[in-house]
């Protein structure tokens, strides 16, 4: 999901990076505006963004192969605005860390990552919940499908469309769809984790979702 | 990465103020790259700034390994699919020479801005890191969440390590079906958040209490003066990536 460094062409970088400062920008703004307090902040995008950052190690099995979550539309729906500079910073992380995704590609991968928990977090809130436990289980389901779906299909169509030229378009079409089919079944996990993860929260510290709104 | 972080070599005593934006420079030069002359420079520069860096082969191949399956499959997808002079016909696939060219384009600009990468983030420890951007003029207040995260990292991955012992003790085997890891990884999950969510009240107490965002810094930088080496190392590189992308424009 997350794109290397070295696959995009430059300008496609640089246009990621713009797009994530500004982003950043209105997220952290709406943040402060939420919060009133740029200490709570830094305290709540910076542990939060630590804790999802180790949650992504837990392994699922999904036959024939093992998954970490995601946690796009999680983070969506338990830090609302934050969840953008959060991710920004874990992806920082991934890659010096680990090699995840890259460095001149942190923009883009921020953006389609970012950019995906906030439509989640979207979603979540628009879907009419009915009470109780049913409706935040239904919404968390489809935030966390949303999630990886969307992020999968910029990833994808990121990738093809900046490939040059001389690739057959009908070929270019069938390759987003094929790269974004084959994260359904993920999509489908995710969104049952979430659900589940979202339904528990609920629970056990209603305050955590409801002060993401 | 390598856990000797290329101690004692030329990139790591580089102040890291001025390697960041240099590596980060040439990185995206070589991003820029796509004049097929151009690309034997790539793995050249890429392996003089790992000779430099004093880092083990070994680690380097552990963080190119990772996106080795991606770029895999776009380059399989560029030689099959892009371009129209064939080069070989196997059955009704066919290697075109465009996408052949192509996908050596990708493989080596993946593998030198990779490399430039790890040497950059081997040689330079997280709290010279933050020093640097500060320096840089990134904005406090992401700085700050970059170095409380990386802080956070290493506690409540204790937390997650302490958790995976228990349910180990329990009797918990990863690599159970679906359904069965989701009643383990759930509340799991859910237990690290709110955790977390805990933890980041107490963090906000103790910055109030500490006076954050009143005249004070979570940490207050040092600045000091460049050496003759910083200067030529900085210059050296920053050369090396304007001049590809002059001869790239050109």
């Amino acid at each position: 999901m997350h794109i290397p460094d070295g696959m995009l062409p430059g300008e496609v970088c640089l246009a990621g990076f713009a797009g994530t400062a500004a982003l950043t920008w209105i997220s952290v703004k709406q943040a402060e505006k939420k919060y009133r307090d740029t200490s709570r902040v830094i305290s709540r995008a910076s542990v939060m963004a630590a804790a999802f950052f180790v949650a992504s190690w837990i392994h699922i099995p999904l036959p024939p192969v093992s998954v970490h979550p995601i946690l796009a539309g999680l983070m969506g729906i338990v830090l609302g605005w934050l969840s953008f500079p959060a991710i920004l910073v874990a992806l920082f992380f991934q890659a010096a860390m680990f090699g995840h995704g890259g460095f001149t590609t942190l923009g883009v991968n921020s953006l389609t990552m970012g950019g995906s928990a906030l439509l989640a977090w979207g979603i979540f809130r628009a879907f009419p919940r009915g009470s109780g436990d049913k409706g935040v289980l239904q919404a968390g389901f489809l935030a966390g499908f949303a999630g990886v779906m969307l992020a999968a299909a910029a990833t994808s169509a990121i990738l093809l469309l900046t490939i040059p030229s001389y690739v057959d378009p009908s070929i270019e079409r069938a390759g987003i769809l094929a790269m974004a089919g084959s994260h359904i079944p993920v999509a489908l996990a995710e969104g049952v984790f979430t659900g589940l993860v979202a339904r528990l929260l609920m629970r056990l510290n209603p305050g955590m979702l409801e002060q993401s709104g | 990465m390598d856990k000797s972080g290329g101690r004692g070599s030329i990139l790591r005593g580089w102040d890291t103020a001025l390697k960041i934006p240099a590596l980060f420079l040439l990185m995206m030069a070589v991003a820029f790259v796509r004049e097929p002359l151009l690309l034997p420079l790539l793995p050249l520069i890429a392996l003089a700034c790992f000779l430099s860096s004093g880092l083990s082969f070994h680690s380097l191949l552990k963080v190119l390994r990772i996106p080795l399956f991606l770029v895999l499959f776009v380059a399989l997808f560029m030689a099959l699919f892009s371009g129209r002079e064939v080069m070989l016909a196997l059955g009704p696939l066919a290697i075109r020479k465009e996408g052949v060219l192509l996908a050596l384009g990708i493989l080596v600009r993946v593998a030198s801005v990779m490399t430039i990468g790890s040497v950059m983030t081997g040689t330079t420890p997280l709290a010279g890191l933050s020093e640097a951007l500060r320096r840089m003029r990134i904005p406090p207040m992401m700085v700050d969440i970059g170095v409380l995260t990386g802080r956070y990292i290493m506690v409540i991955g204790e937390d997650h390590r302490q958790m995976a012992i228990s349910r180990r003790l329990r009797g918990y085997r990863p690599g159970i079906s679906f359904m069965k890891t989701l009643r383990v990884v759930v509340p799991t999950t859910a237990s690290l958040l709110i955790r977390g969510f805990g933890r980041s009240e107490r963090v906000f107490s103790a910055m109030r209490m500490r006076g954050y965002g009143k005249g004070t810094r979570v940490a207050d930088t040092a600045r000091r003066a460049f050496t003759v080496r910083d200067v030529c190392l900085t210059v050296g590189t920053t050369g090396a990536a304007v001049a590809l992308l002059v001869l790239e424009a050109v």
